[in-house]
């Protein structure tokens, strides 16, 4: 699964470096964000960027999928094939509509259609990351491009703390203890666990609501942050081993 | 990324993590059922280094009551996760076996420091003070009543809390003690 993961965020990261590229038509950032609000709160579609590249970006990823799971090719075949009308749902915003097309197993055209937007998503997270490097800048621990709960959680230089969103490729800063679930700042009710040999990797549990955050330190990585999505997926025995010691997500 | 003579400082105790995703080990979900009883956990508890008036946090790390490591709190808005010298050495606190166990005591005109325990040191120091006061305590002065000494001095420092200093004061002021001193006299 590994291999699969890291070109496809090779490729994702190729697309959100051409849409950044190309025209970005934001309103005011800033003023946006002052309200607390991420950017794509009130749109139900993706009016930020231009909506051409959706179609290759669908392309791609089919063809990488079915590089992998040739065994899908059926699938991603029928997809392909209705590639426009997928889209035409997508930026409708049509849920209705795409849950009951049952062309091809809801969970490949969910995780398609995830994984489609990703690219965009990661671009505005490019535009909106200066912006909420700050303490106090963005102070929930939801996504400032998208909105859902962040889904992973980062130790940078000089030990401060910043929660993710794998989808968004964004990280805001927050505080180091506190629980990004329940708000919780109680030390003694918030355990670190972690592999004695991989100290670097840590699962934050909550014992007042019983969420965990995964952790990374990342104080001495070598290279630039690395892709949250495949991180976050390369690191699920950490989530299994917070699940059987009690955690919830 | 950078490494800075204060990252240097902090890394005592810290195990280092290697390149992220090189370094990543990857376990599938039931190799991961199997490593439940190799995980270890450990408290983070923010306090406030031990030394000057400054007051900066600190992170202590503590496995099972055992500290691992003291990073500064990058979230205390005194410090900001910096720490000068001696703060980022705070770890020595618990692990350096140089410091001192005992009371170390050199007797006049010897040249050897011989170990005492603390009962004896603080006998000792109780009776000095005593006598070191008696002997030259002042009573009056050109007719007025002074009750004063001018052989002890107390120098109070910058990790005596307001409580403390407030004893110290009470304390230094009922033996008539009037080299009252202080390093952070504002």
């Amino acid at each position: 699964m590994l291999p699969f993961l890291t070109e496809l965020c090779v490729q994702q990261a190729m697309w959100a470096k051409l849409i950044s590229e190309a025209e970005i038509d934001l309103p005011n950032l800033e003023a946006l964000l002052n309200k607390a609000r991420p950017l794509l709160a009130t749109e139900a579609t993706l009016s930020y960027t231009p909506k051409k590249y959706l179609k290759p970006i669908l392309v791609d990823t089919l063809a990488l999928i079915g590089k992998h799971q040739p065994e899908l090719k059926q699938d991603l075949d029928t997809l392909g094939a209705c590639a426009d009308h997928l889209l035409a749902l997508v930026l409708a915003g049509d849920e209705h509509g795409l849950a009951s097309w049952n062309i091809v197993p809801p969970i490949l055209l969910g995780q398609v259609i995830d994984w489609l937007l990703r690219p965009e998503k990661m671009a505005l997270g490019k535009l909106v990351q200066p912006l909420v490097n700050q303490q106090g800048a963005w102070e929930t621990a939801s996504c400032p491009v998208c909105g859902e709960p962040a889904d992973i959680s980062l130790v940078l230089a000089e030990g401060e703390r910043h929660l993710g969103c794998t989808s968004c490729q964004v990280s805001w800063r927050y505080p180091r203890l506190q629980c990004s679930f329940c708000n919780n700042e109680d030390p003694q009710t918030l355990q670190y666990l972690y592999l004695e040999d991989n100290q670097a990797q840590q699962i934050q549990a909550c014992h007042q609501c019983h969420n965990y955050m995964k952790t990374f330190d990342l104080r001495d990585a070598k290279e630039e942050l690395p892709d949250l999505m495949q991180l976050n997926l390369a690191t699920a025995h950490l989530d299994v081993l917070a699940q059987i010691t009690g955690g919830d997500r | 990324m950078k490494f800075s003579r204060r990252r240097f400082l902090q890394m005592l105790g810290i195990t280092s993590a290697a390149s992220v995703m090189t370094g990543l080990k990857f376990f599938s979900p039931e190799e991961a059922l199997a490593l439940e009883n190799r995980l270890t956990n450990s408290t983070t508890t923010p306090t406030i280094c031990s030394y000057c008036s400054v007051g900066c946090g600190l992170l202590v790390h503590t496995n099972s009551g055992t500290i691992v490591s003291i990073e500064g709190d990058p979230d205390h808005p005194i410090n900001r996760g910096a720490l000068c010298s001696k703060g980022a050495a705070s770890f020595q606190i618990t692990s350096n076996s140089k410091r001192l166990a005992n009371p170390l005591y050199r007797a006049p005109g010897t040249n050897t420091w011989v170990a005492k325990d603390w009962t004896w040191t603080l006998t000792e120091i109780a009776n000095r003070v005593k006598a070191a006061r008696d002997a030259s305590f002042i009573e009056s002065e050109n007719g007025i009543t002074v009750n004063r000494t001018e052989a002890i001095a107390s120098l109070g420092g910058a990790a005596l809390d307001n409580e403390e200093a407030y004893l110290l004061t009470k304390f230094m002021r009922s033996l008539g003690v009037t080299y009252l001193e202080h390093q952070a006299r504002l």
